[in-house]
């Protein structure tokens, strides 16, 4: 905390002083003014709302779609067996790749931000989901077998609540995948219609408005923080903790 | 392989007289209970990588109505297997297993599994674990929940209805583990190794219930243990197994009376004498280890396989 308040004096001093070309790197102060502009004049909210609301879609989807994907992987080894290289092998592959794809599929359109972002989450959480039933304790599923639990209420009732902490690690991962991917393609797709943060930014980028730039990433920054630390990593220790996986 | 049969005919006859011979006050005259859990000649192997074992051999065993019987044995000797082919979760490579005269295919209600490790859900409360084995009997969730709640008091933990399961002591969460198999209402209740993580204090109090619930409910019980002071607390009979392969050694009937605790000095004899003749076994599995480590180690010092640490006070009841 200390280090950070420093930081930002010392950045501070340099803008004023002109250490650098203060018009390609403005200061905090000039950015928390752009920042509140934004606010003031709404601009900043709607590309907020437009963002989120294109992850919430993508990711939901890449959620629902992930977990059925990892469904079956995990409970079929055939498919585990079969799928699971080439899951393994796309995951490496930063999913802004599949733009091109995707912009020849739907057009440099809304679908084709919103697939990248999908493609982005989807792997993460498929193959969280397949370890996560692959590491159910054996325990777990002979209890639920001698109490006469089969078919879909062992899934419902018994698989995906054991694996629920793996699925939430893959979760956490995911939205981190989606919410980079989600920028990519925005920063790529600048004509698209609805502005998102990511096309402020780049807005403020062909504007020459630097403060513009550094105003948009203080609020990613914000809102990655939020995401991961408010909502993702609680949830995941609550969980933990009450299927006594961690201590306390 | 016809005197493999014969002899296994032959050692049954004589197994099922030695029984009737050592309980002649029992109402043996009476009508004999009938029988629930029917194996014959079961045979089970295991492969692995150093070749192929037999966990069980020619295993004859019939449990009948109401009886609590005990299989002991050092480990490794097939007594969980054993236990595993009656709830269904291991087949046996030939023999016949059968419950009410019908083959075991699978695991089923009728004859309800109690862990060594409570195997409860931890994602549920300790309510819930119960009714999860209620809801194919019960559909109504007052009536379910009320049942669940019934099922606990029946171990004394209605007060713990809403704990999960990691906030429960691990004597708690198997007393759980054996409210939720009552409220599967079995025909059976097949307990393997319930009480061995459990501190001695938790064990003792946990006998005293089980022999108070079988005395109350009337299930037949199989439990299996490497403890033979629990195997004398609990059962009506102590079968006593060999490995290697794992096979059944001796019978021995209890008519001590009930309820029997471990410090009774009555169940400790009986205990000492069955330990006299699992000695045999677990010094021939000491005998066994020792001899092959010594063709792994030196040749030089071949003659010295016979000195055996007693490996008894481990791996046997404590208390003795």
């Amino acid at each position: 905390m200390i280090f950070l308040i420093l930081l930002l004096i010392v950045w501070e001093t340099g803008f004023r002083r002109n250490w650098w070309n203060s018009y390609l790197f403005p200061g905090p102060s000039e950015v928390l003014k752009t920042l509140t502009a934004d606010i003031k004049d709404g601009s900043l909210l709607i590309a907020m709302r437009i963002s989120l609301l294109r992850i919430g879609v993508a990711f939901g989807a890449a959620m629902v779609l992930g977990t059925l994907i990892g469904l079956v992987m995990g409970a079929v080894p055939l498919v585990h067996r079969a799928i699971s290289p080439l899951a393994l092998g796309l995951q490496t592959l930063p999913s802004i790749c599949w733009l091109p794809l995707a912009v020849i599929w739907f057009g440099l359109s809304e679908r084709a931000i919103l697939f990248v972002t999908l493609m982005g989450a989807l792997l993460a959480v498929s193959i969280a989901v397949s370890d996560g039933i692959r590491n159910i304790p054996p325990l777990y599923l002979r209890a639920a077998g001698m109490m006469g639990a089969r078919g879909l209420r062992l899934y419902r009732e018994v698989m995906l609540p054991a694996a629920l902490p793996a699925i939430l690690s893959g979760a956490k991962q995911g939205w981190a995948f989606a919410w980079r991917s989600l920028m990519a393609g925005e920063l790529l797709s600048v004509s698209t219609g609805a502005l998102g943060l990511g096309q402020t930014l780049m807005r403020g980028r062909d504007l020459n408005d630097m403060s513009e730039v550094l105003a948009v990433m203080t609020v990613l920054v914000a809102i990655g923080v939020i995401a991961d630390r408010l909502v993702f990593s609680r949830l995941e220790a609550n969980v933990r903790r009450r299927w006594g996986l961690s201590a306390g | 392989m016809a005197l493999f049969a014969q002899q296994t005919t032959s050692a049954s006859a004589l197994r099922q007289a030695s029984t009737a011979a050592s309980t002649p006050d029992a109402e043996a005259v009476d009508a004999v209970p009938p029988a629930r859990i029917q194996l014959e000649a079961v045979n089970v192997q295991f492969t692995t990588r150093n070749g192929t074992t037999a966990a069980l051999q020619n295993i004859d065993l019939t449990v009948r109505e109401g009886e609590f019987v005990c299989l002991v044995g050092p480990s490794g000797c097939g007594k969980s297997t054993l236990l595993s082919v009656i709830a269904g979760l291991q087949k046996a490579n030939s023999g016949s297993a059968l419950m009410d005269g019908k083959p075991i295919t699978g695991p089923g209600p009728e004859r309800a599994v109690i862990f060594q490790e409570a195997a409860l859900f931890p994602w549920l409360t300790a309510a819930q674990n119960v009714e999860f084995a209620l809801k194919q009997r019960i559909r109504n969730k007052k009536e379910r929940r009320a049942a669940a709640i019934e099922h606990l008091s029946m171990v004394h933990l209605a007060r713990f209805a809403d704990s999960y399961p990691h906030e429960l002591s691990g004597g708690m969460r198997q007393r759980v583990a054996i409210a939720r198999a009552l409220a599967l209402n079995p025909d059976i209740l097949l307990m393997d190794e319930p009480f061995a993580a459990l501190d001695a204090q938790t064990r003792d109090l946990l006998l005293a219930e089980v022999q108070r619930i079988w005395q109350s409910t009337g299930k037949t019980i199989l439990f299996v243990t490497h403890n033979v002071m629990e195997a004398v607390t609990l059962g009506d009979r102590v079968i006593c197994m060999g490995t290697r392969p794992g096979t059944i050694k001796q019978e021995i009937a209890v008519t001590l009376p009930r309820p029997r605790a471990v410090e009774d000095p009555d169940t400790a004899r009986l205990a000492q004498r069955i330990m006299t003749h699992l000695r045999d076994e677990i010094n021939k599995i000491a005998q066994e280890e020792s001899d092959h480590a010594a063709t792994l180690i030196a040749p030089a010092r071949s003659g010295d396989t016979g000195d055996i640490p007693d490996p008894l006070a481990n791996s046997m009841g404590d208390g003795i």
